[in-house]
């Protein structure tokens, strides 16, 4: 074996290509983990998509995807869906989910938090629920499904 | 490891490939006495490899990648601390390597949880006090090490992941806010900065002025995500006081800075090249003449110099395996940092983990190869994963486990009933169907 790496040693490569060599090594390894990770998130998205049931809120013609398990509703410009109506509160309420269940909690909003027109602290939301936060009312639902074109390409597969 | 076998199988051969093709570097330009001590540095490197691989092999997790990264990293390191004044295994290095890996799946398997460590986040104060009263007690002579015969700790490098994880804990409980005379604060909020005060004293006091900004990063990060964070009601008014604030702060603590930090500050280093500036000048010495593919691993003349595994590690390496590798060795690290930005966290606690690790990795690796490229005054910051130290390895590799958790988070219903109902499956073959879930109202 030392004979061997002796040998090896004594071979005259220049420094250039051997330093190339193992730069290029490097850089194809950056580039392999980099597609790794591309892959890994189009894993998590799947797995977060289960998680949160895929679910949005629709006011006024508008689709606002459920995308982090702890969304704040309100009027501030730092709500994460925000509602410019007077009568939402800046801080007003606030959805979190669990096992696919998405709950609302009320942040002692003056205007309170409806839940199919019942006044709620913290309520489990169903599909189609209708929530009201003030005067401004809004439809939780299931996200729309994928485009016909999107489909199309998922079918090929089947 | 699941899904995505063929690219992960990738990786790992070209890990191995990577890790082996430096080692074909050593063989020909490296300065070895006999192949025995070449032969034992490749078994450390692949020993170090294929021992971690399987070992995250047991842990089914959503992401491997910074694995990966991360023991490509620590395979380079140890080739280089090997090579420095000549080829030999670091056998010191090769057990602190092994450290942060371990450290790394306990970091991973300990924050994952939120909701886990929000009920504990009183423990992890705890945690912080009981390490700067072990600064304050047992090191001497406002020093930040504590010295066990031969072997020696530094304390503060284990808060920062801690003062991290209270950032990021206290961040989703800002909503819980108390009346203190006419304003409304956050409880975990005057907590933090209470905490965040007593570090930089202790800093400031123990004249660790190196570690300062790193603490400072992750305290702004933290702030800037109070600002950003939905239910703060930080104005952009009260941002720009504080800002203010931290420029006045700044300017104070630059006049007020020991006299030491004031020499290092003025010095000529090209004047006083045999003094205050020698390290530096051998450094910058070092970087041009290694020049873009280095004199050879171990063929350099900067491990003469003091401080050449740690604090000016990255002209060390400059010198002996070029400015394109060390260069390249960088990029990998702000890769491994990078991969939270392809597959951003999905709550404000791992958004907020993530800043404080990357926060704390960008600080120390600009503080170290700045201040070796003589762009700022040394501060004795050491280069993560890169350096040799035990308590900086350590802390590196808990703060990647941070980060691979934030890849990988365990989100509410896995802790409230996949956990039990996998017990019960395991007790019985049947399991009942979920319920669906009845409403819990409580009226207001």
């Amino acid at each position: 074996m030392s004979e061997l790496m002796e040998m090896l040693a004594s071979l005259d490569v220049p420094d250039l290509v051997l330093c190339a060599i193992a730069v290029v090594i490097l850089d194809v390894f950056a580039l392999c983990v980099i597609l790794a990770v591309t892959r890994e998130t189009k894993l998590c998205r799947k797995r977060w998509q289960k998680l949160s049931a895929n679910m949005e809120l629709r006011y006024n013609d508008q689709h606002y995807p459920l995308e982090a398990d702890e969304i704040l509703l309100g009027r501030h410009i730092s709500a994460d869906i925000r509602f410019p109506d007077p009568s939402v509160s800046r801080y007003h309420a606030v959805m979190t989910v669990s096992n696919g269940v998405w709950s609302i909690t009320d942040l002692n909003a003056r205007g309170g938090t409806f839940v199919n027109e019942r006044r709620i602290h913290q309520v489990r939301l169903m599909p189609g629920d209708e929530v009201r936060l003030g005067n401004a009312v809004m439809r939780f639902g299931r996200q729309k499904p994928p485009q016909p074109k999107d489909a199309g390409k998922e079918n090929r597969h089947v | 490891m699941y899904k995505n076998g063929l690219t992960y199988f990738s990786a790992i051969a070209l890990l191995f490939l990577t890790h082996l093709s430096m080692l074909g570097i050593v063989l020909v330009r490296g300065n070895y006495e006999s192949p025995a001590d070449l032969m034992l540095l490749t078994a450390g490197v692949l020993a170090l490899d294929v021992g971690y691989i399987i070992v995250t092999g047991i842990y089914k997790q959503m992401t491997y990648t910074t694995d990966f990264m991360l023991l490509c990293v620590l395979g380079m390191s140890l080739i280089f601390q090997s090579c420095f004044g000549g080829v030999h295994l670091s056998f010191k290095h090769l057990i602190t390597c092994i450290a942060a890996l371990v450290l790394c799946q306990a970091g991973f398997l300990l924050t994952r949880n939120h909701e886990w460590i929000r009920t504990r986040k009183k423990y992890i104060y705890i945690i912080i006090g009981v390490l700067i009263l072990s600064i304050l007690l047992l090191t001497g002579d406002r020093s930040m090490w504590i010295n066990i015969g031969s072997f020696s700790l530094q304390p503060s490098e284990f808060i920062k992941p801690c003062f991290i994880l209270i950032c990021a804990a206290s961040i989703v409980e800002l909503h819980k806010k108390i009346k203190i005379l006419f304003f409304y604060v956050s409880k975990d909020t005057l907590c933090l900065c209470g905490a965040a005060l007593v570090i930089f004293a202790l800093q400031w006091w123990c004249r660790d002025l190196g570690s300062l900004p790193t603490f400072a990063a992750v305290f702004a990060c933290a702030l800037v995500c109070r600002f950003c964070y939905p239910r703060a009601k930080i104005s952009r008014t009260a941002l720009g006081i504080l800002g203010g604030v931290a420029a006045v702060v700044l300017i104070v603590a630059w006049n007020l800075a020991p006299a030491y930090v004031q020499d290092r500050l003025h010095v000529d280093i090209w004047a006083d090249q045999y003094g205050n500036g020698y390290q530096q000048c051998q450094a910058l010495i070092g970087i041009a003449r290694g020049g873009w593919l280095g004199l050879g691993p171990g063929q350099g003349y900067l491990h003469n110099v003091f401080a050449y595994e740690s604090d000016i590690v990255f002209s060390t390496i400059c010198e002996e395996w070029g400015l394109l590798y060390a260069f390249l060795t960088v990029i990998l690290i702000l890769m491994m940092l990078m991969i939270p930005l392809m597959n951003p966290p999905k709550n404000y606690y791992h958004a907020m983990v993530a800043d404080g690790v990357v926060a704390v990795f960008v600080a120390q690796m600009a503080l170290n190869i700045f201040g070796s490229c003589n762009l700022i005054p040394f501060t004795g910051v050491t280069l993560p994963f890169i350096s040799m130290g035990g308590s900086s390895m350590m802390t590196c590799g808990f703060l990647i486990g941070m980060l691979k958790a934030t890849q990988s988070p365990l989100f509410r219903h896995q802790q409230e009933t996949e956990q039990p109902e996998k017990k019960k499956s395991r007790k019985s073959a049947k399991t009942a169907k979920p319920a669906r879930p009845a409403e819990k109202e409580v009226n207001a």
